[in-house]
């Protein structure tokens, strides 16, 4: 049904417009011969309040050029976030605060070749990706957050369309990154953020993940390629396979409880970050923003804490 | 067939009463042959011949030419004159010429497409080109796990404009390399795309044609129609873009005979069709004892049962070996085995075949020797496409409408040059009706966004809907575009369809019988197996009238009990049972007017828009015996009302017009009956919708006195009745226009009782009776009424020669004819489109 406002608006269309039986029939529906419209609306002008909502001051940052335009980039070490970093640097984690003991290795268990070359590659060869979108299939990514290794440390970025129209310089960017890094770590990457990568990347016709690469998690195309091509490791598959039967369920803030026994605060629901996001672009105001990208980087971080675990009781 | 001799064998048969009130014969057609300007490529000439395809007729040439040099066109050719390969020939050349080509085929149903489908199979089954041609069904129905495979290999892929709508455009970027290769879009059955569907895939295109741009393709648009008035113009406005016509058909046609049929005195319990059925029934065995191939077309589900069970009975008491050879043909039943019933037709292993429309599109059965149409299918077009199912190629064929129980069907009897002389309906489609386009405009917006080109796309409605979606907060503006500031794709809560498409199954619970087992199945009890069977499906419109508890429910010509109907589960369990009666429906339906949006008041009529709730609901049933049709029995039925709230506008007759009516001894609501009838005509020139859009009822219960209420058909309303109450100025005279020229003298289909009388999608026209022709004087005296320069108090008009009259020294001058005194005497009661 349709909203009170929106009838009432279309009500006055409607009954202004009337079929023009002069001729119209031969010259089809869209005799549309006034002169060329303007674009549509004048840029929105955002709002100066008395407290600054920017994005600048609430997720510092920087604008990040490329070839495809600019996005907004925001940075942290990992070790300025999470202090496990320093431990996985040498791949000796004493981290192991762990409800469930997740190093028994179930019987029979060999080592997955996702988790081999998981392990072969890191740190210099993986991405760990984790994405905030405005909804499901066909719905644009706005936040593309990764973790690799920079310069010998382990940075977190977060990738960040300020508006739609950045959605397409984020992906390219994310795609440089992915391309020099042949295996991506995610959770439910291989049903979600993948396929969004790639159908986003199609839709801005800039071809990143697309069928060559093999990163789909679809089930056609193998997910592992050969030794040098590229692998996706989708942690939500071996979480499953290692404690579905230990955990209540596999979701990822369930496993950060139990496994790296941290709960959330004040943290946003997954379904209302499509409609912040949007009041974001509408109005300026970067506060919920601000609360999404602590969302992403507590995700980022579950995800690599997570890849230790289920490479070590893999190991 | 032997036409002239079989009829003359009717004409000696027993039962035989001067039935047969009129034999039109339509003379015989040679073919037109035509050569390519350029000979086809050797490997699809190949395929032609392989298919025993010698030559090619000239409108099938025509297109190809056409579509060489990259003009969009549509086709209007008659049933079986090769009509696909008029669009298969110029898309295969293109496949076989760049494999990487690909097409999009968009037919109304599923069945096209499987049918079209299996028919591509067919032709490209020669090793040369297999492989080289894929065609792959895009529908709701394809498996997941295949669906990957035809985004990325078919070349053709076979959908229908709903899948297209929700489920392609929203994730282009999945078909981002079909859109890239996209050549050519065939639209068939393009007649189907008027009224609001119309508008729909009007703007279903405009977005294709935006997500091709994106791609980098510009599809060119090969599109078929049946036989309307004006195939160019729908096409042109449909696509938003000029095509050429093409409807020079060089198949060659035997000769023809249509009769007109009047059965004998109507059934014993005064059922709707029940004689026409009948007779049908009657003819279609002695066509099939003579050697035919035959269809009945029927106007209901349960008509077409019946009279398959008649036949197959009546050859059966004949020891004829035809019995087994009879089938019925409706929605409903399963794809296979409706994919059956093509194939036994087109191969000719059935001889008989008792259909529903479910057969009037271009579902390819071949031609057959008789078509029997029992009751006027509504439209001229309708009837041709019956009738045009029957048609050799070489030798006649006949056609037979049997009148029905409608005035029309009986005007039609009484008046076949009326018939004959008949133009075929105008298709009507508004591609900037703002109500639809809002939708398509959100959708839109999320696939791409919305920019200052989307303006000549979708007209100058474009910016301001925009713009109020954008207040709205559906829509997000970033530098001169809008985006959708949504979560959720937004056309799956867009239907194309007048109502939703949610079906109910009916299950056979096998186990049923067996003693100690609870009436209730699906309860999943462990105790033996349960075996649970699919036999058929039912739109949910009209579940509550087919399987309602204790219904009996026809299904190839046998009977089954329904035992339960699961609401919620969208589930029907039957059990078969040999009942020797079957049931139908006691329908209630209402429309209930629940708020004024603005209204006006004028000297002879209050007029008012508003919301509407117009609800149906079956409330019991019949139980009437196979072959006497005796009503044995009534039974309660305990199920919730359906209910489509959606917009309305009323005309309350006033109290002085009351007066004067009565005056001239008319009665209002004969008068508004008739204006109802004349408004569903005259409505949709100005609203641009099709009749079938609207509804309309004459009914005294909402507002106390007669009142004539038309809706939308359409949940919430699309706009058309809002602009009925707008602009009383425009449509009332178009109605007036209408019954004073029409040269009938007590009224006929084209003013007052028009053809397309026929029940709403809601209703089983099963239970629609027939009803008479509202009076043609109370209607003219109404409509002056109305339309009179602003009448006075006091008696300055007066009732002179049944029409209305100034006492004054005003006059008219046109000299409009007079009418004589109406008849009085008929009930007042809703009647229903």
């Amino acid at each position: 049904m349709l909203h009170e406002e929106v009838r009432a608006r279309l009500e006055l269309l409607n009954r202004q417009r009337l079929p023009d039986h002069n001729g119209a029939a031969d010259s089809g529906p869209c005799a549309l011969d006034r002169p060329h419209a303007p674009a549509l609306l004048s840029p929105a002008e955002s709002q100066a309040g008395e407290t600054d909502l920017s994005l600048s001051a609430l997720a510092p940052g920087r604008v990040e050029y490329g070839p495809a335009g600019c996005h907004w980039l925001v940075r942290h070490r990992v070790a300025d976030l999470w202090h496990g970093a320093v431990a996985i640097g040498g791949h000796s984690s004493r981290h192991t605060p762990c409800a469930v003991r997740p190093d028994d290795p179930m019987p029979g268990d060999s080592i997955h070749p996702e988790i081999a070359a998981f392990v072969g590659g890191f740190p210099r060869d993986v991405l760990f990706l984790d994405l905030e979108t405005c909804g499901f299939a066909g719905s644009p990514i706005f936040l593309a957050g990764v973790v690799y290794q920079d310069e010998r440390e382990l940075v977190l970025e977060q990738l960040l369309a300020r508006d739609y129209t950045e959605e397409r310089a984020l992906l390219a960017a994310l795609g440089e990154l992915a391309r020099s890094r042949p295996v991506l770590v995610t959770f439910n990457g291989k049903s979600f953020d993948w396929p969004m990568v790639r159908d986003r990347s199609a839709y801005h016709r800039l071809g990143v993940g697309d069928e060559s690469s093999n990163r789909n998690g679809d089930g056609h195309g193998p997910s592992v390629s050969g030794p040098a091509g590229p692998v996706h490791c989708d942690l939500l598959h071996h979480a499953r396979r290692r404690w579905r039967r230990r955990l209540p369920n596999c979701k990822l803030q369930t496993l950060e409880r139990f496994l790296c026994r941290r709960l959330r605060r004040d943290d946003i629901s997954g379904s209302r970050i499509g409609q912040e996001y949007h009041y974001f672009v509408r109005s300026g105001d970067a506060r919920s923003m601000q609360v999404i990208l602590h969302h992403n980087a507590l995700d980022l971080i579950t995800l690599v804490e997570l890849a230790m675990l289920v490479s070590k009781s893999a190991g | 067939m032997d036409v002239a001799r079989f009829l003359e064998r009717i004409r000696h048969l027993p039962w035989y009463d001067g039935q047969l009130r009129h034999v039109e014969q339509l003379p015989e057609r040679p073919a037109r042959f035509a050569e390519p300007s350029r000979p086809l490529a050797r490997a699809l000439a190949e395929l032609l011949a392989k298919r025993g395809i010698e030559g090619l007729y000239s409108h099938q040439v025509a297109c190809l030419e056409l579509a060489r040099g990259a003009s969009d066109w549509v086709v209007v050719s008659g049933t079986a004159s090769g009509k696909t390969l008029c669009y298969n020939l110029p898309i295969l050349e293109a496949c076989l010429d760049d494999p990487r080509s690909r097409a999009l085929y968009l037919f109304p149903t599923k069945a096209l497409a499987q049918d079209q489908f299996k028919g591509l199979l067919e032709l490209l089954a020669p090793a040369e080109t297999k492989g080289r041609v894929t065609p792959g069904v895009f529908d709701g129905d394809t498996p997941t796990a295949q669906r990957r495979r035809i985004q990325a290999e078919a070349n053709l892929v076979l959908s229908n404009p709903d899948m297209l709508h929700a489920s392609i455009l929203p994730y282009h970027p999945k078909w981002a390399r079909f859109f890239s290769d996209l050549k050519f879009v065939v639209l068939d059955e393009a007649h189907t795309y008027r009224g609001i569907l119309g508008a729909h895939v009007a703007g279903v295109l405009r977005r294709l044609w935006r997500v091709c741009e994106h791609y980098g393709s510009r599809p060119l648009v090969l599109a078929a129609s049946a036989t309307i008035a004006n195939p160019r113009e729908l096409v042109s406005r449909l696509i938003g873009r000029d095509v050429t016509l093409v409807d020079d058909d060089g198949a060659p046609r035997g000769r023809k005979f249509f009769a007109l049929w009047n059965p004998q005195c109507p059934g014993k319990d005064g059922l709707a069709q029940a004689s026409a059925s009948d007779d049908a029934t009657r003819l279609l065995v002695e066509a099939l004892q003579a050697g035919a191939q035959a269809l009945v077309f029927t106007r209901t589900r349960q008509s077409a049962e019946l009279v398959r069970r008649y036949a197959q009975q009546e050859l059966a008491a004949r020891r004829s070996p035809l019995a087994g050879q009879v089938r019925a043909y409706r929605g409903g039943y399963l794809p296979d085995e409706r994919r059956a019933i093509e194939a036994g037709l087109a191969d000719g292993g059935l001889r008989g075949v008792a259909a529903t429309n479910a057969l009037e599109l271009g579902v390819d059965i071949g031609s057959l020797d008789v078509a029997l149409l029992a009751g006027y299918p509504g439209t001229i077009a309708s009837t041709w496409q019956q009738a045009g199912r029957a048609g050799r190629r070489q030798s006649d064929s006949l056609a037979v409408l049997l009148a029905g129980n409608d005035p029309v069907d009986h005007y039609l009897l009484r008046h076949p040059g009326y018939f004959f002389a008949q133009s075929p309906e105008h298709a009507v489609v508004d591609p900037g009706n703002p109500y639809v386009l809002t939708r398509h405009l959100k959708a839109a917006a999320f696939e791409l966004p919305l920019g200052s080109d989307d303006i000549e796309r979708f007209g100058p409605l474009t910016r301001p809907i925009a713009e109020l979606l954008h207040d709205n907060g559906e829509l997000n503006e970033v530098a001169g575009k809008f985006y959708f500031a949504g979560e959720q794709n937004p056309a799956v809560r867009i239907s194309l369809r007048h109502m939703s498409d949610n079906t109910f199954s009916i299950v056979l619970a096998r186990d049923a019988l067996q003693p100690g087992t609870p009436a209730a199945p699906g309860a999943g009890g462990s105790s033996g197996p349960r075996e649970h069977e699919v036999i058929a499906n039912v739109d949910a419109i009209s579940a509550p009238e087919l399987i309602y508890p204790q219904a009996v429910y026809l299904h190839h010509g046998e009977s089954y009990l329904v035992r339960q109907l699961d609401l919620e589960g969208k589930v029907a369990y039957v059990e078969r049972r040999e009942t020797d009666y079957y049931t139908q429906a006691v329908l209630e339906s209402s429309v209930r007017i629940s708020g004024e949006r603005s209204g006006r008041d004028a000297a002879w009529v209050r007029s008012a828009y508003g919301e509407a709730d117009v609800s149906w609901q079956t409330v019991a049933f019949k139980k009437i015996k196979f072959g006497t049709r005796e009503n044995i029995g009534l039974g309660p039925v305990d199920i919730p009302s359906q209910t489509l709230s959606t917009t309305a506008f009323w005309l309350v007759p006033s109290g002085g017009l009351r007066m004067r009516m009565k005056q001239a001894g008319w009665r209002v609501g004969e008068g508004l009956a008739g204006l109802r009838n004349l408004a569903l005509v005259a409505l949709p020139m100005v609203a641009m919708c099709d009749s079938r859009d609207l509804g309309g009822v004459v009914d005294s219960k909402n507002l106390g006195s007669s009142t004539l209420i038309l809706y939308d058909r359409y949940p919430g309303g699309l706009g058309y009745c809002e602009r009925g109450f707008e602009h009383l100025d425009r449509w009332l005279p178009i109605c007036r226009e209408m019954v004073a020229a029409c040269e009938c003298r007590d009224g006929c289909p084209s003013c007052v009782g028009l053809a397309n009388l026929r029940p709403s999608i809601h209703m089983d026209p099963d239970l629609s009776r027939g009803y008479p022709m509202p009076d043609k004087a109370a209607t003219l005296g109404l409509l002056d009424l109305l339309l009179a320069p602003l009448p006075a108090e006091g008696g300055r008009w007066k009732v002179e020669g049944g029409r209305w009259k100034e006492r004054e020294e005003r006059s008219d001058g046109l000299g409009r004819p007079s009418y004589d005194a109406p008849t009085l005497g008929r009930n007042e009661e809703p009647l229903h489109q």
